[in-house]
């Protein structure tokens, strides 16, 4: 070989290319374009997103949890959201996109984002939305509803045609046969958003599963676990669950009270009901209670404690139980064998009840007082406003409280064949279509539109389906006299909607000189109610503590006098049944608290 | 003092302060003979509502009176030009209460607007009763509007 100079340096010649910059050029990074619905990493829609919690629950990798964004966001929620959000570990997740698929809000999606490096295994944790706040802009696989994994479309109930409904006061719902419930019942996700809202937190997704698993005997021992008039929610609650239902988001909101009504219904009388709830009644405790009504509120407070142990006796000033919901509710919402039947469950149990015994009449408040160790007043909002206008009181210028009450007692009231009633709540609702059932034409005249009115949207459509007619912002002047004290009709006048400069609801505002003679037979003022406390003595009521016409009570329903507590209409500002029944079975607890720590 | 005795702005604040003291007893009636706890509560608060009118007028300031004039403009709702016009020995009841309050203050409006008329040609005492118009009907206002929230709660 030949010795070579050059050979042996050539080393040191490539060490002179140490200190040069490469040579290699450095292209861009440019994503490849990805398909359709390509699945990369998650963005959810934190406003649409209700932390439902589903997406974590059916992860197969366990790569999902829920967690607050900002400290307290879970106290501080809206109701029916958790104020949780969902986390993604990027480490775990396969992208699936079941998590997508399930999300019933629609606000859980998959990005065209695929490229993620980091060294840092804490960094694979990934809150969607929060960590991507600009991830709408590249969405890819998106739940669709037209084919879903889950049922946006509600099991319709069957009700009776409109023309039949007139004809008499059998109930308009029909109720649900048992393949339909148990298809309703599978649409549920168990999420228990529902639970949280529910006044008395119904352990719904529990006695939804027994009723899609066909356990129904089940599904009423849940029911009653707190909430002793669940026949009663089944058909007339104004079921805030369902407006907080996830699925009502992008599709209808299970039907969680015909659900209810379904289970319950199941039990014909007292005596199955008693036989399927089995409850476990302890000894007497030798404590007596007494309860100044036997309304929502009063049943479940006399309910619980008898369970309890406790002596409990109710007044009751009319000749059955039930309140508003018994002498308020027309036969065709809730048939009153369905209350009677829930009612001599309760008797069965040990609740005593003495009917037609008004407080401060046949007994006195004093005398309640000096017999029992705690005394509970739910007397409910059973005094009408009346409509303060000239001519109210000309014969046929009736409240609608009281016509109610009479026609559910089976008496006979003349109101013709020409009716207005005044008001856009439930009881004007009622009153108008228990008027329609009585043969007459029916006008109902409201102060504001109809999307203002405080009434079941439900109960409007049913009440236009049987032919009522709603004039809205309609504004009631006065009562025409016939000119011998009959009413001969309603003189009103129309009404612009005046937006409220300080943020309250729109306020209707009279056009001058568009004045109008609606000639009726009847006139049924259904504006409002409030209590009757003349039967609580000046010195009690001058201690109770009073505000805007309510009783002040703490969390236990207990008010400044310590012995007596208090709930349903007469303290919370829902009324509704189900609000009744929670502020009742608060109150058990309360009872319970103050005479065991006396 | 009547009417026909005004010839300052003095007196006619003096006049004014006779009218709420005179409300202020009739409230004070009222908060006895109420037996229903929410009617009680609204009269005292229409006493105290009248009191502080009153300690206003007592504390007006008359040199500097033209400058606060509100010139907001002040909402009719109506509802009391149609309201039964009770008298206080049928009022107990809450809404009762309030149907009573405010046809008082319509009066009240209609009472300083007319007296605002009869010195037109005085300029202290027209301005001082157009004041009181004003706020007499803004009182209105509130009173329908707490028995819009309240009384028409459902309607």
């Amino acid at each position: 070989m030949e010795f070579s100079l050059k050979g042996m340096l050539n080393p040191l010649l490539a060490l002179q290319q140490a200190g040069k910059r490469p040579h290699t050029i450095q292209f861009p990074f440019e994503e490849k374009k990805v398909a359709e619905r390509y699945r990369g990493l998650h963005f959810n829609d934190l406003e649409a997103c209700i932390g439902c919690g589903t997406c974590s629950t059916i992860c197969q990798n366990e790569a999902i949890d829920m967690v607050e964004i900002n400290p307290g966001d879970s106290e501080n929620a809206k109701p029916g959201d958790s104020g949780l959000r969902p986390r993604v570990d990027n480490g775990r997740c396969c992208w699936c996109a079941l998590c997508v698929e399930v999300c019933p809000s629609g606000s859980l999606s998959l990005t065209t984002h695929y490229n993620y490096v980091s060294e840092d295994a804490n960094s694979f944790l990934w809150t969607p939305g929060v960590s991507n706040p600009d991830g709408h802009k590249e969405l890819s696989f998106v739940s669709d509803t037209s084919h879903s994994l889950l049922d946006y479309a509600r099991v319709p109930m069957r009700e009776l045609e409109g023309k039949e409904r007139i004809k008499s006061f059998a109930e308009v719902v029909l109720g649900y046969a048992d393949e339909e419930a148990k298809k309703e019942a599978a649409r549920c996700i168990g999420c228990s958003i529902c639970t949280e809202v529910c006044p008395v937190h119904m352990h719904i997704p529990e006695y939804i599963s027994a009723i899609e698993h066909g356990n129904n005997e089940d599904a009423i021992r849940i029911i009653y676990d707190n909430n002793p008039i669940g026949e009663t929610c089944g058909k007339v609650c104004t079921r805030r669950c369902e407006e907080v239902c996830p699925l009502g988001a992008r599709g209808e909101a299970i039907a969680i009270r015909w659900l209810k009504r379904y289970a319950t219904e199941k039990a014909e009388n007292a005596e199955i009901i008693r036989e399927i709830v089995n409850p476990d009644i302890k000894p007497p405790n030798g404590k007596k209670v007494g309860i100044i009504g036997a309304g929502p509120s009063g049943l479940t407070v006399a309910y619980y404690l008898a369970l309890r142990g406790f002596d409990v006796t109710i007044y009751e000033a009319k000749a059955k139980a039930g309140g508003m919901i018994m002498y308020g509710i027309p036969k065709y919402r809730l048939p009153l064998d369905s209350l009677d039947k829930q009612v001599e469950y309760m008797q069965s149990v040990g609740v005593k009840i003495h009917f037609n015994t008004k407080v401060g009449e046949q007994i006195s408040f004093t005398e309640i007082e000096k017999n029992h160790d705690a005394v509970f007043i739910g007397i409910g909002y059973e005094v009408p406003y009346t409509i303060g206008i000239d001519g109210e009181n000309l014969e046929n210028s009736i409240q609608a409280v009281n016509f109610l009450r009479d026609i559910n007692a089976d008496k006979h009231v003349d109101i013709g064949n020409r009716v207005a009633v005044i008001g856009g709540g439930n009881v004007a609702i009622d009153a108008a279509r228990v008027s329609r059932r009585l043969g007459a034409e029916v006008t109902i005249l409201y102060r504001r539109r109809e999307e203002d009115m405080p009434a079941d949207w439900e109960e409007i459509e049913g009440a236009k389906h049987e032919g009522v007619i709603i004039k809205t912002q309609a504004i009631p002047l006065n009562v025409v006299d016939d000119g011998s004290g009959r009413v001969k009709g309603i003189r009103y006048g129309n009404a612009r909607m005046v937006t409220d400069e300080k943020g309250g609801r729109p306020r209707p505002e009279l056009i001058e000189g568009d004045e109008h003679i609606l000639e009726l037979y009847t006139i049924i003022g259904a504006i409002g109610q409030e209590a009757d406390y003349s039967f609580i003595p000046e010195d009690i009521k001058e201690k109770i503590g009073f505000k805007s016409g309510r009783i002040v009570t703490n969390e236990w329903q207990q008010t400044s006098v310590p012995h007596i507590f208090a709930g349903g209409d007469i303290v919370n500002r829902t009324a509704d049944a189900i609000s009744a029944v929670a502020d009742g079975y608060k109150a058990v607890k309360g009872i319970e608290q103050f005479i065991f720590a006396k | 003092m009547n009417t026909d005795n005004i010839q300052s702005l003095e007196q006619a604040i003096q006049f004014a302060i006779e009218r709420e003291t005179e409300a202020e007893q009739m409230y004070q009636k009222l908060i006895r003979l109420a037996e229903d706890p929410k009617a009680k509560e609204l009269f005292q608060e229409l006493r105290d509502m009248e009191a502080q009118h009153r300690q206003n007028l007592q504390t007006l300031d008359v040199t500097g009176f033209k400058e606060k004039h509100n010139q907001e403009r002040v909402y009719n709702m109506h509802i009391a030009d149609y309201l039964i016009d009770k008298k206080i020995d049928d009022v107990r009841t809450y809404q009762e209460g309030l149907m009573l309050a405010a046809r008082r203050e319509q009066m009240a409006y209609q009472y300083y607007s007319l007296l605002a008329e009869i010195y037109r040609d005085n300029p202290g005492l027209f301005e001082f009763f157009s004041v009181m118009a004003r706020e007499e009907r803004s009182h209105q206002n509130d009173m329908e509007k707490v028995y819009d929230e309240t009384v028409f709660l459902y309607n």
